[in-house]
């Protein structure tokens, strides 16, 4: 073997070794501080209602839905977020027009009827997640001290693609979309004011 | 109440400070008191479940679990294993097609194209400088992987486990030679691209492309996500979405009567239903202008191979660079054999990979398709 090629053998094993080094000292550093998986989540609590979940998605029709938590909603008869109270109202004291842009609020009557006073009727909001596109709407109506603040966002993770950078998160005005630890993230970031009440599951 | 007289002045307050306090407390007092009405006519107690016959829970769909990201880890570890040995060993094409596909449903496919080695090392990067954005192992081992593999076999991990570049070589039909004066220059493109991407990472830049917003926590951008041009494609193939559209499939062939009587409600109802299952599976994502970066990219790769491996992936860079120091690259002829410098290899890799019949490290992209044209080799299979 030429002098040349032992001489190339001999420098390009000393760059095997640094790199070998380098990589093992990255992994070394990162693997220390490593942290459990982490998914995207939103955090109801942050969150502004500014629409960009619904636009800034990667996915046609946004990973984002909204949720009621039925635990805090008032069952009104008059939702703020399902009637545009802005809009014309009816003989029946409803509204003309809905909150909802893609009609994605079913609204049914439950329990005992009052025939009285339709005021003491009690009305299941729930969201029809085929239609939802998590625009923030309803959320943004629902809000005390209109609302009960039931309603919220929150990404469906059987929908979300776990983009290594969520293009919502890059958007978020008060940086409500992060990622949380996997572990925490089912119970941790569900509904406003969850902190408070502590968690119910 | 006080009226204020054309002659008054500021400096002799109508009202003295207290009573200013007291009268702006009882306007509010006021004011809150009209509204409390239209408030109470939304924002009520809630009801007891019993008031309203049982409340339904919210559901909140379970993310992908751990086990599951590990057995990605433990997917690509095997699958490089494997292409190492598929390269260097059994030096035939053929299997190598194979675990390409495979890497194309499952990385790009099935997994959306998320997480991938090429982007891995954003997160490696951004972690390394801001030690509270931690990661999980999985994803240093994502990037870490492949690189420690190229610094002794070379770039296998380019081979047939990247789907992008998986993609684009199953893609690649006939290859057309690329001009040295084009492909030098264009070599450079890659590293200017990873400088980049770092200086988006590291720098903090407050810069957002097409109007977005600024964000606190976002002092970055991950271009190699942002400008992947194939990420858009894998992620339109939504196979959850279409598992959970599933029984509108399934509802075709029920109902009852005859077969004849379910063929033709099948036929007419069949084909409206068939079209929206399809337009659910093929959920095209991405801003509309990058169809057109990857449909070109796509449409050049039919000729030109892997454009994006050799112009553009930053990726490729740090594995071309780590496979410059590899000892058991790929070599044209059988391992321990001299090259009879016949030069019937140089025109049979569609990357111009090949100089002066030898494989470079840094660029050959170990797809195993110059083997077939080494008169050694042919010795060698015959023997074999
Ligand atoms: S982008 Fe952020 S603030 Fe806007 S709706 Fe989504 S989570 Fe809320
Ligand atoms: S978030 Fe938007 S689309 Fe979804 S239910 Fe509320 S208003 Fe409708
Ligand atoms: S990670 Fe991707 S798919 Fe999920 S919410 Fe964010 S942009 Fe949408
Ligand atoms: S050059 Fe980049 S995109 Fe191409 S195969 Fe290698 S890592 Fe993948
Ligand atoms: S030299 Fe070219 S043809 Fe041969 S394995 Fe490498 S990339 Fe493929």
């Amino acid at each position: 073997m030429s002098d040349k090629s032992t001489r190339r053998q001999f420098l390009q094993g000393c760059a095997r070794a640094a790199g070998a080094a380098a990589v093992g000292a990255v992994a070394l550093k990162l693997v220390k501080r490593a942290d459990a998986d982490k998914v995207w989540q939103l955090d109801p609590k942050l969150c502004s209602e500014c629409g960009l979940c619904a636009t800034r998605c990667v996915l046609k029709q946004s990973a984002v839905r909204a949720v009621n938590n039925f635990d805090e909603c008032g069952y009104c008869r008059i939702c703020p977020a399902y009637f545009d109270t802005t809009s014309e109202e009816k003989d029946d004291g409803t509204f003309t027009r809905l909150v909802c842009p893609r009609n994605a609020i079913r609204r049914k009557l439950v329990g005992k009827a009052d025939p009285a006073d339709p005021n003491n009727n009690y009305y299941e909001y729930t969201i029809d997640e085929t239609r939802c596109n998590g625009c923030a709407r309803c959320v943004e109506r629902c809000q005390p001290n209109a609302g009960n603040g039931a309603l919220h966002l929150q990404v469906r993770h059987d929908l979300c693609r776990d983009c290594n950078q969520c293009s919502i998160a890059a958007a978020c005005p008060p940086a409500a979309f992060y990622r949380a630890r996997l572990a925490d993230a089912p119970a941790g970031y569900r509904r406003r004011g969850a902190a408070k009440k502590g968690a119910k599951a | 109440m006080a009226r204020v007289t054309p002659s008054s002045t500021p400096t002799h307050p109508v009202l003295s400070p207290p009573s200013r306090w007291l009268l702006a407390v009882l306007c509010l007092v006021l004011v809150a008191a009209l509204t409390r009405p239209v408030r109470a006519q939304f924002q009520q107690p809630t009801p007891g479940a019993d008031d309203v016959g049982g409340k339904p829970t919210p559901t909140y769909p379970e993310p992908r679990g751990q086990v599951l990201r590990v057995l990605d880890m433990v997917l690509l570890a095997g699958g490089l294993g494997l292409s190492t040995w598929l390269v260097l060993k059994v030096r035939r094409r053929a299997w190598l097609i194979v675990a390409s596909a495979a890497a194309v449903a499952y990385f790009g496919f099935y997994r959306g194209g998320c997480i991938c080695p090429v982007g891995a090392g954003q997160n490696v990067a951004l972690s390394l400088l801001d030690p509270t954005y931690t990661i999980s192992i999985v994803i240093t081992v994502f990037f870490l992987l492949p690189v420690a593999l190229a610094l002794f076999f070379g770039r296998i991990f380019c081979g047939a486990m990247c789907p992008l570049g998986a993609l684009q070589d199953l893609l690649l039909i006939h290859p057309l030679r690329v001009p040295r004066w084009i492909d030098r220059p264009l070599r450079i493109v890659p590293w200017a691209y990873l400088l980049a991407t770092v200086y988006f990472i590291a720098g903090g830049v407050a810069f957002h492309f097409a109007g977005r917003t600024f964000n606190g926590t976002v002092g970055r951008d991950f271009l190699i996500c942002r400008f992947d041009p194939f990420v858009d494609l894998f992620r339109a193939l939504n196979l959850r979405a279409a598992a959970g559209r599933w029984h509108e499939l399934s509802g075709l062939w029920s109902g009852d009567g005859s077969w004849w009587h379910r063929l033709s409600s099948l036929w007419s109802g069949g084909w409206h239903r068939l079209s929206s299952l399809c337009s659910g599976l093929f959920e095209f994502t991405g801003p509309a202008w990058f169809w057109w970066v990857t449909g070109g990219l796509i449409a050049l790769g039919l000729v030109i191979g892997r454009p994006y491996c050799r112009w553009l992936c930053p990726y490729g860079a740090i594995l071309g660079l780590a496979s410059r120091a590899a000892n058991r690259s790929v070599t044209v002829q059988p391992r321990g054999q001299d090259c009879r410098h016949c030069g019937l290899c140089t025109p049979s890799c569609p990357f111009g990979a090949i100089d002066d019949c030898r494989a470079s490290a840094a660029r050959c992209l170990a797809c195993a398709r110059c083997f077939a044209s080494c008169p050694m080799e042919k010795r060698r299979r015959r023997a074999g």
